[in-house]
């Protein structure tokens, strides 16, 4: 990881796809808490990252983030048919973050080709893969964001359980909460910092790490 | 042995978070457990959910701020029991490219 200008749009996606591409390379050698702390983290950082360059909540970005996730999960299930192996259990926790971003999973859906889209359905269709860990997702909702219906798109919806993904969804949003948070929270240092938002000429640098 | 030690605590703890969704107190008292066993990860990722809870632990900030300042000077990296030996980079590169976006400018 290179130095990194975060002020710098194209450098911040650099920075993030790097990481991305480095967690990807060793994942498999941490264990399923270290991978839902990193992916919570990290989802975390690209959503505060690229919110900052963005003035639209989502963005073309986040959906290619989102889609990234999505392919690393369906990648790792194509090899594990099984939904009860060790690796399973491992990626339903990153599956639920991903479901976190509900609202906007259809179009983020559409970018898969139909081989991703394949995988991805049938993984998602796994009740008795989707329950295992619901428990430790069911929260209340935040009430500062409150319950959001789906919105399921055309040729969607006949193909999945939307009870099971609408429990879901409604358990992860606090999730979702904790990001928008995070989101603010960077903005907040941002602030204190002097700088105006999207004020591109301040650098911020990554020392080489 | 030292995981044992804290096991209990860590399973109070884990219930406590469960319970009370909107008080940061619980993962605070995790990161600490985790700071004992030097499990950087684990001590930031419990520092932000403690810190992003409706009511943050009071000195929460102080306390990241204090563990980011601290790997971003070290480059310490993760011990055995984290991690195996081939990811260990990773995570060393990873906390203190969290310590850096936090910490600077």
């Amino acid at each position: 990881m290179s130095d990194t200008n975060f002020f710098n749009r194209d450098a911040a996606i650099d920075f993030l796809e790097s990481v991305i591409s480095q967690f990807e390379m060793v994942m498999d050698q941490l264990s399923s808490e270290q991978t839902f702390q990193i992916y919570s983290i990290l989802i975390g950082t690209c959503y505060s990252v690229l919110q900052f360059h963005d003035t639209a909540p989502i963005t073309e970005t986040i959906m290619l983030y989102l889609r990234a996730f999505t392919l690393v999960i369906i990648k790792r299930f194509s090899d594990n048919t099984t939904c009860s192996s060790p690796l399973a259990q491992v990626y339903s926790r990153p599956l639920k973050l991903i479901l976190a971003y509900t609202s906007q999973l259809p179009q983020a859906i559409q970018l898969l080709n139909s081989e991703e889209y394949a995988v991805f359905f049938r993984v998602i269709n796994r009740r008795e893969f989707l329950e295992p860990t619901l428990e430790d997702c069911m929260v209340p909702l935040s009430e500062d964001i409150g319950l959001r219906g789906f919105q399921p798109m055309d040729g969607f919806h006949s193909h999945l359980d939307w009870t099971t993904v609408n429990k879901i969804t409604s358990a992860i949003m606090e999730l979702q909460a904790r990001f928008m948070q995070m989101r603010v929270l960077y903005e907040t240092r941002v602030h204190e910092s002097g700088i105006r938002h999207g004020d591109y000429k301040v650098m911020i640098h990554i020392r080489s790490i | 042995m030292q995981n044992k030690a804290y096991g209990l605590a860590k399973s109070y703890y884990k219930r406590a978070s469960q319970i009370s969704l909107v008080a940061g107190n619980a993962h605070n008292q995790l990161a600490v457990i985790a700071l004992y066993q030097s499990n950087i990860l684990a001590t930031l990722y419990h520092y932000y959910r403690s810190l992003l809870a409706k009511q943050p632990f009071g000195g929460v900030k102080e306390n990241l701020e204090a563990l980011l300042s601290k790997a971003y000077r070290t480059d310490r990296s993760p011990t055995k029991e984290e991690t195996g030996k081939e990811s260990r980079k990773f995570l060393a590169s990873f906390i203190r490219s969290q310590a850096a976006l936090y910490l600077e400018p």
